[in-house]
């Protein structure tokens, strides 16, 4: 079966209605050739997203600032401004201090993956998603996963308007957390070693891998509504998770 | 402050990314968006709440911009290869030296397409519009701004990705 590179496209876009994208879906499941096509459109998506991302957290220039204020120029001051369209930072930074905390008591043990950092150190405190971590919150979809390293459970809108993405890395010592959408990065609000199979705690659970109670209260906390289904995921990375 | 400005301070660095996918050069750029700012005050009235602020703006920046192009015939214009683009990388520690080269082959890639995709390749994946919210701010069918979306798309690959091609 042939596939356009515009229904590809589309695909990789989440811009195709219900059956064309079960077309993509089914053709990729087959053909190798056309699953290749698929992860070298998402390589690009990733890449041309990046274009230009440093401009967005660049102090924006005061003569534009008081442009869109509509008035003459007024002194004020940067970081205030910075912070403000940071969103609530406060809270964040909790919820990164206490990743922190649980992430030091395993550090060492399973925080890198075939040589690759998974997690850094964000500035603010708190940790951001690196390496495979990254690309997997950026580009998976939780229906489509394969026995890769890195699994995602569930995906929600969080009260506070992020997107946000409980993961699993599968090592010696598994890890499970969560990760919101922030516009620089995917910050970790909770990461958790997980001992062994365990029942599943929270209202959420995924079948194959239950959350572990730390990320599942925290999902419960943090949850607007549903946890996002197969389109809805689909659209939000199309989105960027913005 | 209202509403109105709040939300359009808050759209500025969005605005000031769009203004360099489009305008190439970061001067221009920003004076794009002042432009593009100013207008939007003046015709405020004509946005609606509850839709789409960023769509707005960019609607006026894509206008503002030909206004420009065609005011300045800018079109033939060589840019100078980066030109005050000593990347103001707001945390160096943070972005890898990887990334920030990645960053840079995907720009110079976008500034090489002719404008007619580079609108569109900018709304879509950079921007994050769908492709219904892009067409309405290039004021063009949906079907015209997919295909050249696609075009787009297939140059960058064969310049960014090993193997060329999509």
């Amino acid at each position: 079966m042939s596939i356009s590179d515009q229904d590809l496209m589309a695909y990789v876009d989440g811009e195709c209605d219900t059956a064309a994208c079960a077309a993509v879906e089914a053709a990729a499941a087959v053909d190798p050739e056309i699953a290749a096509r698929i992860e070298r459109q998402r390589t690009l998506r990733r890449m041309i997203g990046r274009a230009h991302a440093e401009v967005v957290d660049e102090a924006v220039p005061e003569r534009l600032l008081a442009a869109a204020r509509g008035g003459p120029a007024r002194v004020i001051d940067l970081a205030v401004a910075r912070a403000k369209r940071s969103g609530p930072r406060a809270w964040a930074m909790v919820g990164g201090m206490a990743a922190c905390l649980a992430a030091g008591l395993i550090v060492g043990q399973a925080l890198n993956l075939g040589g690759e950092p998974l997690l850094v150190a964000a500035p603010a405190g708190g940790l951001s998603a690196r390496g495979g971590l990254e690309r997997v919150l950026t580009d998976q979809l939780a229906t489509r996963q394969t026995g890769q390293a890195v699994q995602i459970g569930i995906s929600f809108r969080s009260t506070d308007g992020r997107y946000c993405r409980t993961f699993r890395i599968r090592q010696r010592q598994d890890l499970a957390g969560l990760a919101c959408r922030e516009p620089k990065a995917w910050v970790v609000r909770v990461v958790t070693a997980t001992p062994g199979p365990r029942e599943a705690t929270g209202m959420y659970s995924v079948a194959s891998s239950p959350l572990p109670a730390p990320v599942a209260e925290m999902v419960d906390q943090m949850i607007a509504g549903q946890p996002l289904d197969a389109a809805g995921e689909s659209t939000a990375r199309a989105k960027g998770w913005r | 402050m209202d509403r109105f400005e709040t939300e359009l301070v808050e759209l500025l660095p969005r605005l000031r990314r769009f203004g360099r996918a489009i305008a190439r050069d970061i001067h221009d750029a920003d004076d794009l968006v002042q432009i593009a700012v100013e207008r939007a005050l003046g015709r405020r009235a004509s946005w609606r709440t509850g839709t789409r602020l960023d769509s707005w703006m960019f609607t006026i920046m894509r206008n503002a911009w030909t206004d420009e192009v065609r005011m300045r015939g800018r079109r033939g214009r060589v840019v100078e290869a980066d030109t005050g683009r000593a990347a103001k990388v707001a945390d160096p520690a943070q972005a890898s030296i990887e990334t920030r080269l990645t960053a840079r082959a995907a720009e110079r890639a976008l500034e090489a397409l002719p404008e007619e995709q580079r609108m569109p390749v900018a709304l879509v994946l950079i921007e994050g519009l769908s492709y219904r919210e892009a067409a309405e701010v290039l004021g063009i069918p949906e079907g015209t701004l997919t295909s050249r979306l696609s075009r787009g798309r297939a140059e960058l690959a064969a310049t960014l990705l090993e193997g060329g091609g999509v």
